[in-house]
């Protein structure tokens, strides 16, 4: 098969992986005849279709696989073309890539060949090509595969800058549900032995000159929203224990599109966008904005509101700690404000030192009036006099929700499950889930 | 004070800007604005001076930033001096004025409109210049050097220059900025900003149109049918871009 056509089917059945960030680390070029650098912003090379970035070259090593995973578009079940790279021609085509700066590096994933370590074998030889024979500088993400052997992961970490273990469905039924050849074993002990290897590796680093680094840029996962009956204050709460547990650099959500038919699946036309958004910007509190996921939902609230942010949505419920004042009140108080994010926060800091500021220098300083001025006062006033109260500011802030989000909301709750009972509740079911024997 | 306000002209160059700041400290005027001599408008009932650039006078005043101000004020101002926008040199004068009247406080002075403008400029500048960092698309001639073409909103190309040094180190390259015809030239070590005319570019060997190829087909492919969204894509990607991009280019 031309190499043309491997990339367009590889490529295609790799698409559904959400991540594709090449940040986390810092690296200058070794002047050793070594080829790139790194750097930990991340450089987002092209955008596609859809918006998304393009920062790595995104690929299945092979989709020739053993198992049957209902949502997935390799499943051995479904008749698509079968193919698989050989590790001499995706080095080379990842090099031609890189130098011609479409690419920071490769994102390598793939499909279960055989068995789990065959596959692993695979994925090593290849970037032990790009590494030691090109010398590639540049960023390599890699998946490990769930159940290979703990001595692949290991060497797949060294050859890696970020290492992730997707545990694809936000629970244990779910999985036994529409993976039902995956077991939550294979997910979470790889994932434990990354984030230990990857914390006793910073202390090697350190104390050895020649300790070779693991997985430098952290470790990720992705799950699905939408394939199976999660509330988002279970994944939300599952996504805050990840990050507490394994030290996760990120926690990605892919929202499902519908690609095979099964009666196990939702019967969706479209992706619930919405959700996969309402999602992403808790996550962003949870991880820069000092907030607990109890906070953003709880057992009787378990999904988020499709017309306000989350948090908005938490500013409306605590209209007791408003309005604060920018001139006074603390950073991390300023930091829960709707309207004011990490960057304007800082610069407030920084320059209510030198002058009391008024609305007029907030609006220099980049902070959103528009949702800002329900909470905020400048010395003892209100930006525009009116007297605040829920129903009105409610009324304000959904006004201002963007009409594309108002369109699918309808989706956002059709695509929405009866909730799954948790006899335990839902925090002891999920701690029971992330455990590891 | 007189009635009629000063307009001083400069050359367009950093140095320029900073003999004009010299001047006008010395002369103890305050004028209105400070202009680049090819985008200027004769402007009635102003008094124009003609600066002249004076190489010993800005270095006065470049070691006055360092010293009563700060390193990084010094970087604001250059990317400033580097942006399209017509008041930069007016920007920078007042700003300077503030900057060594607060010395290194000045740049959390946000709630003034000339140092809020200044930093405002200046992010501006370094978006953009990450955005080629992003953005441009490298062909390999015949010879083996790697050819670019940029057509950016400012004046970016030395900014980007330090990472594609160490990105391809060892690998010549050029990146011919086809709006203000110049071109960073590196070969392999170092590299230099000279005038340039692109027509003397040679065509890329066979290879290079198949990995051309090769990387349209991956961009098609990688767009999720389901999640189609060109205004993002837009916001992301701006269009004014995308004639120097390998994947939009047909044939």
């Amino acid at each position: 098969m031309e190499l043309i056509e491997k990339l367009k089917i590889l490529g295609d059945a790799a698409k559904y992986d959400a991540a594709c960030t090449s940040s986390g680390i810092t690296r200058t070029n070794k002047r050793d005849g070594s080829l790139g650098n790194a750097r930990s912003c991340g450089i987002c090379h092209s955008f596609s279709a859809d918006g998304r970035c393009i920062s790595l070259l995104k690929v299945l090593f092979t989709n020739n696989c053993i198992y049957d995973c209902k949502y997935c578009a390799s499943r051995r079940s479904n008749d698509v073309p079968r193919t698989a790279f050989t590790p001499d021609e995706l080095a080379d085509l990842t090099i031609n890539f890189y130098k011609r700066n479409y690419i920071e590096g490769l994102f390598l994933s793939s499909a279960v060949v055989k068995n789990p370590d065959y596959t692993m074998e695979l994925l090593c030889a290849t970037l032990e090509i790009l590494r030691n024979k090109y010398k590639f500088n540049g960023y390599i993400h890699a998946k490990t595969i769930p159940g290979a052997s703990p001595l692949l992961v290991e060497r797949l970490g060294h050859l890696a800058d970020r290492l992730s273990v997707n545990i694809e469905l936000p629970s244990n039924e779910s999985l036994k549900k529409l993976a039902p050849q995956k077991n939550k074993e294979a997910i979470f002990r790889p994932m434990a032995q990354i984030s230990n290897t990857i914390s006793q590796n910073r202390q090697e680093l350190v104390r050895y000159r020649h300790a070779t680094s693991f997985a430098k840029a952290g470790q990720s996962t992705q799950m699905i929203v939408g394939a199976s009956g999660e509330t988002d204050y279970q994944i939300l709460s599952l996504t805050d224990s990840l990050y507490k547990k394994f030290s996760l650099k990120r926690v990605f959500f892919s929202a499902y599109v519908p690609i095979n038919k099964d009666s196990l699946l939702p019967a969706i036309e479209k992706p619930p966008l919405l959700r996969e958004h309402r999602l992403y910007q808790a996550d962003w509190l949870l991880r820069y904005y000092g907030f607990e996921a109890d906070e953003l939902l709880n057992e009787k609230n378990q999904n988020f509101d499709p017309v306000l942010d989350p948090k908005c949505n938490w500013a409306i419920n605590n209209l007791h700690l408003f309005p604060v004042d920018v001139n006074t009140a603390p950073y991390e108080m300023l930091l829960r404000v709707p309207g004011i994010g990490v960057k304007s926060a800082m610069r407030i800091r920084a320059a209510r030192k030198i002058r009391s500021l008024d609305f007029e220098a907030l609006k220099r300083i980049g902070v959103v009036l528009k949702r800002a001025r329900f909470f905020i006062i400048c010395n003892g006033k209100y930006m525009d006099k009116l007297r605040m109260n829920e129903s009105f500011i409610m009324q304000n802030l959904i006004a201002d929700t963007k009409e594309r989000y108002i369109e699918e909301q309808s989706t956002y709750q059709l695509s929405m499950f009866d909730t799954a009972s948790a006899p335990l509740g839902i925090k002891a079911a999920i701690n029971d889930f992330v455990s590891v024997q | 004070m007189s009635n009629t306000e000063i307009i001083y002209v400069y050359d367009g160059s950093f140095d320029g800007i900073l003999s004009a700041v010299h001047t006008a400290y010395y002369s103890r005027e305050n004028p209105k604005q400070i202009m680049c001599e090819n985008e200027c408008q004769s402007e009635l009932f102003c008094r124009v001076t003609s600066i002249e650039t004076d190489i010993d006078k800005a270095g006065v005043v470049r070691e006055a930033v360092l010293k009563k101000i700060s390193p990084n004020a010094l970087f604001n101002i250059y990317r400033v001096h580097l942006s399209n926008d017509i008041n930069r040199a007016t920007m920078i004068f007042n700003y300077l004025k503030i900057g060594f009247n607060m010395g290194a406080r000045v740049d959390l002075f946000l709630s003034n409109k000339w140092v809020s403008d200044v930093k405002k400029t200046a992010l501006r500048v370094s978006h953009e210049a990450q955005r080629m960092r992003e953005f441009v698309r490298f062909s390999q001639m015949e010879n083996g050097v790697m050819f670019s073409q940029i057509e950016p909103d400012n004046n970016v190309l030395e900014l980007i220059c330090p990472y594609f040094a160490d990105r391809l180190y060892g690998i010549p390259w050029v990146i011919c900025d086809q709006k203000r015809f110049i071109a960073a030239i590196y070969d392999g070590k170092n590299w230099v900003i000279r005038p340039f005319d692109v027509k003397k570019i040679t065509d890329s060997v066979t290879d290079e149109k198949q990995y051309q190829k090769l990387w349209k087909t991956f961009y098609d492919t990688i767009a999720i049918e389901g999640r189609i969204d060109e205004r993002r894509r837009m916001a992301c990607m701006p269009k004014k871009y995308w004639k120097n991009l390998t994947e939009f280019k047909t044939g």
